[in-house]
């Protein structure tokens, strides 16, 4: 299945966000846009069970200046097992254009055994944007007993901050491979990996993020190149995981001067 | 005959060279305080898991690459492989120590013997991350030799600072080096050939760990 999402999110002249345009097709649809604490929020729905095989999805968020976005998903994002061999792919990419907002918020992805995954996200964001990105791996559906057994995860990230690459990452993971899963499994066996990027000009919120740090929580940030922060964290379990983006949306929220929206679980 | 380049290279890659790369654990101090790396038995699991693969996923295609350019004279071409190396390193630490024994390395080999394409490098307001600069001295070495020259300092460089952090002797220590060198090696060649779309590796570990280290209360290295 080949499926689009491009979208346009400009402010009106009330001050309030709306999509100004939009354009998608299966397997992707919006639900209703609503507005949440100043922005408006999103929700990519996938009416299909999940990724498979040969899959090819494309997503563009551009936010135009002055508009506060936040797109999200209602539920765990499921790649299933490749029966061809070839690999589902999503290409994302994000434009925030100067005094914009946007946050990037998807559920987990959870790769099943056999899967064979590639994501590509580009993030652009304007001098005096502001960005919040989320992704969370899942090491698969561990209630299941089914832990590390998708086939090929390929990672693609490039983020620029004023037409300047800031951070870069490529990973392959395949868990035939174990050397490829070593940085996950050395520190928790199910780990769960969760990475984000916060791009804006406020300052980084050290002291609230440390706190976050605990028991089943392996965490790291660290200033990028020139502008914006990475921070990485390798979590016990699904739970851990969950109360440690809590924690992070509302610390990061809190330096931005914003409230964050609820979004149902939060 | 004797290689031109191998009596530089053996001075250059000694680890008497004033480079300060002893300084350096680029993370491991902090799995070691975390207890990742608990022994003399897990930091050898870690340099065959972790680091070795990190090597020749990542490292050796991108020190390959800027070999090719250097050979050609194309500093532009290696300076723009040099400034996406900030991108890559997420960790500032382990940012600013590549920064910082690149440029030293750099202002070091200077003295050593006249190369006006070090000169014309230098004078370029590039990064001067140590791979990038490593790539431009050896630019005259075979590409599979520069590529071991850089695989065995960063191996030799883990193992060494862990002699610091545990208890590891010299002898076991420069076994560990020997056996993670014989593995690597017979795969150099082919991790030079990398294509630029497939080069990476995933380690969120050493990079939180570096990002960690650099908030450690008490820490014996830089990075």
């Amino acid at each position: 299945m080949k499926g689009h999402l491009h979208l346009t999110c400009a402010r009106l002249a009330n001050g309030e966000s709306a999509l100004r345009e939009q354009s998608f097709c299966a397997p992707f649809h919006l639900s209703k846009p609503h507005q949440d604490r100043g922005a408006l929020v999103v929700n990519v729905v996938n009416p299909t069970a999940g990724l498979f095989d040969g899959d090819e999805l494309d997503l563009l968020a551009q936010v135009e200046c002055g508009a506060r976005l936040v797109l999200t998903t209602p539920s765990a994002g499921r790649v299933y097992q490749s029966r061809s061999g070839t690999p589902a792919r999503l290409q994302q990419r994000v434009q925030a254009a100067a005094g914009s907002f946007v946050e990037f918020l998807p559920e987990p992805l959870i790769p099943q055994a056999g899967a064979v995954y590639a994501q590509q996200t580009t993030l652009d964001v304007a001098a005096e944007a502001e960005l919040l990105f989320f992704e969370w791996l899942s090491p698969g559906r561990v209630a299941s007993g089914e832990v590390f057994q998708y086939r090929q995860l390929a990672w693609q990230t490039d983020l620029r901050v004023d037409g300047r690459l800031v951070a870069r990452e490529r990973y392959r993971v395949e868990p035939e491979q174990p050397a490829t899963l070593a940085a996950l499994t050395d520190c928790f066996p199910q780990a769960h990996y969760l990475g984000c990027f916060w791009v804006s000009a406020r300052p980084f919120p050290e002291a609230a993020v440390a706190a976050l740090q605990g028991p089943g929580i392996y965490l790291g940030w660290s200033q990028l190149a020139a502008g914006g922060w990475s921070l990485k964290a390798l979590c016990a379990d699904a739970l851990t995981t969950r109360r440690l983006l809590g924690g992070l949306r509302a610390a990061l929220y809190a330096a931005l001067e914003r409230h964050p929206p609820w979004l149902g679980r939060f | 005959m004797l290689p031109d380049w191998l009596p530089w290279l053996l001075q250059v890659n000694d680890s008497a060279f004033p480079s300060g790369a002893y300084a350096h654990s680029l993370g491991l101090e902090e799995l070691v305080q975390a207890g990742v790396v608990g022994d003399a038995a897990a930091l050898e699991a870690f340099l065959h898991r972790q680091v070795l693969p990190g090597l020749l996923a990542l490292e050796v295609p991108l020190l390959a690459s800027g070999h090719r350019c250097a050979a050609q004279g194309d500093l532009a071409g290696l300076q723009a492989l040099d400034e996406t190396l900030d991108a890559w390193k997420l960790a500032a630490e382990s940012r600013a120590a590549s920064r910082q024994l690149g440029s030293r390395r750099l202002a070091l080999t200077q003295q050593l013997d006249a190369d006006p394409l070090l000169a014309a490098y230098a004078a370029r307001g590039a990064p001067c991350h140590h791979l990038a600069v490593s790539a431009l001295e050896w630019r005259r070495l075979p590409v599979e030799a520069a590529a071991c020259a850089w695989a065995q300092q960063a191996i030799a460089g883990s193992a060494t600072a862990a002699m610091k952090l545990m208890p590891l002797g010299q002898d076991r220590c420069q076994g560990m080096i020997r056996r993670a060198v014989r593995a690597l090696a017979p795969l150099l060649t082919d991790a030079c050939q990398v294509p630029p779309e497939a080069v990476g590796w995933f380690n969120p570990l050493l990079e939180i760990a570096s990002m960690r280290h650099a908030r450690a209360a008490e820490r014996l290295f830089i990075s």
